[in-house]
């Protein structure tokens, strides 16, 4: 194979993580976006060893965050939400609908230049450990 | 206004890591249940040392020892040899009589007082089996979101394991199933994992380009007495395609 000619080359950043077993809210940062550059997330997915089925009650909505709360993308694990995650099957998370969201600027302020995974827990739930894959390019 | 993309920087590769944790265990024991052959012995035996080379140890019970407890001889092993005294000899002599015994150990103990008699407790070697080495784990780590290549792959263990002609570890690199890299530690492939140092298995070139949805995972092979490998890390770089 060879590379697509037509094709910009892009500045790519991949961000991985590999969590502990999770039975509580969890938040951790990831990546720091550097200053003068902008990385969008374009793609975030999760891998479970274990798996998680759906509950109603109790489930973790795993969400790739900046600041304090803005989504980029998310996987729910509640019943009617994205579900279930199979054992040892990647899974998309749900990237969030404003695109701007999924942007995160370096030397943003409050921790906006920061890309953070927060596992919100509900109920009882415990989360075996898993890893999360965060795939971005860096933009204008 | 959209977001546009950057052209000033051309760096169209990408790096995944991924820290494995530590893997234990050990191969499975080749075993026999010496009942099937015989039927006062009724002891289960497996072979020491785990892993497929414990299917070669044979056993045979032979009549006509003068000795009360009977004798144990593993000169010719892996052919081992137990000669008992018909109608005195017990299955607790059997089992004290192995328990020096370099190459196999009570698995299960038997009736300690049955007592052994001329053919029906004699056999003639009679193989253990059912001994494996083990594959103890496949990490997935990462799962390609567009058309990639594997350029690179590099791999480091702080600890370090050594060669060895027997007890090793086999790491496959896989894209889905298909291995494409690998490094075992066996005496004569890729040797010892050294400690601390960055190694770079051989990629097949033909296998290393990712379609969407290809995933890529570790797989490690663990083989007979090797207990553990310590945790290390990985590192793959890949390129967009």
């Amino acid at each position: 194979m060879t590379l697509r000619k037509n094709n910009v080359l892009q500045e790519r950043e991949i961000i991985t993580y590999d969590h502990a077993q999770l039975t509580a809210d969890a938040t951790v940062i990831l990546f720091k976006v550097p200053s003068g550059k902008k990385l969008r997330i374009e793609k975030a997915t999760y891998i479970n060893p274990t798996g998680l089925v759906a509950h109603a009650a109790n489930f973790f909505n795993i969400k790739i965050i900046k600041a304090t709360s803005t989504l980029i993308a998310n996987w729910s694990t509640e019943t009617g939400e994205e579900g279930t995650i199979a054992a040892d099957t990647f899974v998309d998370l749900v990237l969030g609908a404003t695109d701007a969201d999924q942007v995160v600027v370096g030397g943003a302020a409050s921790g906006a230049d920061l890309v953070k995974v927060l596992f919100d827990e509900d109920g009882t739930a415990t989360l075996p450990a898993g890893r999360i894959v965060i795939e971005g390019r860096y933009v204008h | 206004m959209p977001f546009v993309r950057r052209k000033r920087n051309v760096q169209d590769h990408v790096q995944v890591t991924f820290d494995h944790a530590i893997l234990t265990g050990t191969g499975v024991r080749s075993f026999l249940d010496l009942e099937t052959p015989g039927t006062n012995i009724d002891t289960v035996v497996e072979a020491i040392v785990p892993g497929e080379d414990g299917d070669d140890l044979a056993i045979t019970f032979a009549d006509g020892s003068d000795v009360d407890e009977g004798e144990w001889d593993e000169s010719s092993a892996p052919e081992l040899t137990f000669t008992f005294k018909d109608g005195v000899t017990t299955v607790a002599d059997f089992e004290a009589a192995i328990a020096a015994s370099e190459w196999i150990q009570v698995a299960t103990a038997g009736t300690a007082l049955n007592v052994l008699a001329t053919t029906d407790d004699e056999f003639s070697s009679e193989n253990l089996a059912s001994g494996a080495e083990v594959v103890t784990r496949t990490d997935k780590f990462f799962k390609a979101t567009r058309k990639m290549a594997v350029k690179r792959i590099q791999y480091i263990n702080p600890t370090g394991v050594a060669a060895d002609a027997d007890d090793y570890v086999e790491l496959s690199f896989l894209k889905n199933a298909v291995e494409i890299a690998a490094w075992s530690t066996k005496t004569g492939e890729e040797g010892a994992l050294t400690a601390n140092t960055i190694l770079e298995p051989t990629i097949d070139g033909l296998l290393a380009g990712l379609a969407v949805d290809d995933v890529l995972a570790v797989k490690f092979l663990e083989v007979a007495e090797l207990t553990d490998v310590p945790a290390g890390r990985l590192t793959v770089e890949l390129v967009y395609l």
